[in-house]
């Protein structure tokens, strides 16, 4: 004999069920950092900004997370949302990417006819316009393409995939790279070999005073 | 007026309905205590933003000068970053920095006190090496001080300070070698290739890491022991892929390894040591025996862990921003932080009397032997095209092989540059094989006459060998 479900319990399933499937297994995963730090405060204007000033820009982030399209962290040097599901912007959890990091540090305007600099605040939840094919392809006027071989500090090597900002050179000849790398990596100061990459272009963020 | 009274057919449907309905809110809010529970939770569990330091961010970079001509003037420079101090206009540290230089490896350091060259746009805390001391036979040692003047912080690069200095050696005579301009696309094919996986997650499949805005990340890292067995770095799988010459298939061997990108040193006979330079606890050396059992974990001490070599003595872990050589082990223990710095050293050790030094300095790339005595022998590598990294540096046969980087903005291949005595042997290019990333120093090896290049495709992975007294 087949029983029927009751129509209360039936309902109640296929809810949970659907609300379940719905939010999907990222909401089960994050921490919500964005949403219980980040802030949506106007950056300041500056007048002055040197590549040593976004170096202690980039500096603050180090060692915090990694948020596809993300753009918020705080600076005590913990990932405080560890093992998020990648390439979802919808996880809320701390850190850049690392085209919004990339835009951060070198203090960029929303709007991309804009060559000014503004100071961004760490836990202002901002990832800017750019991607990491649009910095490649030097877009917006405070980006323009540069050769690789002239490369110096603060400036970028981007891929149609990655962008990562000069740290220092190596007696070697690979250089150091600051970047958000991935989920499993965060923000930190790695040796790269970019330069070198057919993959890779040169990118300089125009304007610096020093 | 009065509503109808509905039927008793239709009242079980409404009762039905409003049963359904109730059961779906309850459902909906179900869904929400489970969902928002563990969200809530994990928001209560963070920590509050900490209070700023501005006196904890204090780093700083150097480029070593390696190797230096006769009579070649030398300046010191250092950029120094650190949180401006409060209220200042600017948004730059205020730094100050003490070079603590000698002649050779002994004697009393003389300080030089560092000055802010506000006309370069890197290395801008500068300090030119007194004459006498630059012209030194014996090169000279030096670190520095560096000081964040608002917080009152300093740090000392390389860490180890007077016990562990950075080294100049002077170049007597060295080789000179023109390369000329690089001809991409003639390339030299492989002897062969002893070693090659698909991407995928089978049992013989290589792990491949990425993504949108992510480059692919593949095997981390190879060895090749003597007999020509090539263990790769499968860290996606948490494993090492070993074939050996003539097997039908891969071994697998299962490392407890947090699956970032690493590099692999050790094999053949001995433990494998793999450098995670990623994570909640890197830069970390772990030992692995050879059926992968966990055996030592060795916690390093500088922010950037970027190569892992075996030398004469163990495992040693080139690390920045020192640019120094340290060994992670002594008589087969692992060593604490502060042995690890004062066990530094500038150049890596080859066997238990010979280094290699290495530089690129613009267009040129200078490579020496060193000995108890100094540099035995030196070249200076010249190229009409760029040059990137320089990816291989070992003795060989009377003289060092060399693989550089050379590159376009558009291109990129390897340079292979065999150098003897009286110059430039021999030389060939490889390509590049860069699709997927890997350690980035270490994509060759050399085992006895052959080199070996880690590369890959969009298919998958690959190790191939190319053997030098083979006529290209």
């Amino acid at each position: 004999m087949i029983r029927r479900i009751p129509a209360p319990v039936a309902a109640f399933a296929a809810a949970l069920a659907l609300s379940l499937a719905c939010a999907g297994a990222a909401w089960a995963y994050h921490t919500n950092f964005t949403g219980a730090y980040c802030n949506y405060a106007a950056p300041d204007y500056t007048n002055y900004f040197t590549r040593d000033g976004s170096m202690t820009v980039a500096l603050r982030a180090r060692w915090e997370g990694y948020q596809w399209g993300g753009g918020c962290w705080n600076d005590d040097d913990v990932d405080q949302s560890p093992g998020d599901p990648v390439e979802r912007s919808d996880t809320r959890g701390e850190g850049p990417d690392c085209s919004g990091f990339t835009f951060k540090v070198w203090r960029e305007d929303l709007d991309t006819s804009n060559q000014g600099a503004w100071q961004w605040g760490m836990l202002r939840n901002v990832h800017g316009p750019y991607s990491a094919a649009s910095f490649l392809g030097g877009a917006g006027a405070p980006n323009d393409t540069y050769p690789k071989s002239a490369l110096i500090r603060m400036d970028a090597l981007a891929s149609t995939d990655h962008v990562g900002m000069i740290y220092a050179r190596n007696a070697d000849g690979s250089d150091q790279i600051i970047e958000a790398k991935g989920e499993a990596y965060g923000v930190n100061i790695w040796t790269r070999t970019y330069r070198g990459s057919s993959a890779f272009g040169g990118v300089r963020r125009v304007g610096w005073d020093a | 007026m009065k509503t109808p009274r509905p039927s008793p057919p239709a009242r079980r449907r409404l009762r039905f309905a409003a049963a359904g309905a109730a059961g779906a809110v309850a459902g909906l809010a179900a869904a929400a205590v489970l969902l928002l529970g563990p969200a809530s939770g994990a928001i209560g569990d963070l920590p509050s933003p900490p209070a700023l330091d501005p006196a904890r961010i204090i780093d700083a970079t150097h480029v070593p000068p390696v190797l230096t001509l006769p009579g070649e003037p030398v300046t010191l420079r250092y950029d120094i970053y650190c949180q401006p101090p409060a209220g200042s206009a600017g948004d730059e540290c205020d730094a100050a920095g003490t070079v603590y230089v000698r002649a050779g490896d002994a004697g009393a350091f003389r300080p030089l006190p560092l000055a802010l060259d506000r006309r370069a746009a890197e290395g801008r805390w500068a300090g030119r090496v007194p004459a006498d001391i630059a012209r030194s036979r014996d090169g000279f040692s030096y670190y520095a001080v560096l000081r964040n003047r608002a917080a009152g912080t300093e740090m000392t690069l390389p860490a180890g300070g007077a016990a562990a200095p950075q080294r100049a050696y002077a170049m007597s005579a060295p080789v000179a070698v023109e390369l000329g301009a690089h001809s991409f696309g003639r390339t030299r094919a492989a002897t062969a290739r002893p070693f090659s996986a698909l991407w995928g997650n089978g049992p013989s499949d290589a792990g491949l890491e990425g993504g949108r805005e992510a480059e692919p990340v593949g095997p981390g890292s190879f060895v090749v022991a003597a007999d020509g067995t090539v263990t790769v770095l499968d860290q996606v799988h948490h494993r090492a892929l070993v074939e050996a010459p003539g097997a039908r298939s891969l071994r697998d061997v299962p490392l407890d390894i947090n699956g970032t990108l690493a590099d692999l040193a050790g094999g053949g006979d001995g433990p494998l040591w793999v450098l995670e330079t990623a994570g909640a606890d890197a830069p970390l050396l772990k030992e692995f025996a050879r059926d992968g059992a966990a055996q030592d974990e060795v916690p390093l001490g500088e922010r950037t862990a970027a190569q892992l070599r075996l030398g004469p003595a163990g495992p040693v872990v080139k690390e920045y921003p020192s640019e120094e050589w340290v060994p992670a082990v002594e008589d087969g223990a692992p060593l604490g932080l502060r042995a690890q710095r004062r066990a530094a050293e500038p150049l890596r050790a080859v066997s238990a009397t010979r280094q290699v030094a290495v530089v690129r300095t613009g267009d040129e790339v200078r490579v020496g032997v060193v000995g108890p005595a100094g540099v035995e022998r030196a070249w200076r590598v010249h190229s009409a095209t760029p040059m990137a990294e320089v990816q291989l540096a070992e003795p060989y046969a009377d003289g060092v092989l060399l693989v550089i980087r050379t590159y376009t903005d558009v291109r990129g291949e390897f340079e292979v540059v065999r150098l003897g005595a009286r110059g430039l042997v021999s030389s060939f290019a490889l390509p590049a094989e860069d699709w997927a990333e890997t350690m980035p120093l270490s994509r060759f090896r050399l085992s006895g006459s052959s080199l070996y290049q880690l590369g890959s495709n969009p298919s998958g992975v690959h190790v191939d060998r190319f053997d030098l007294e083979v006529r290209s």
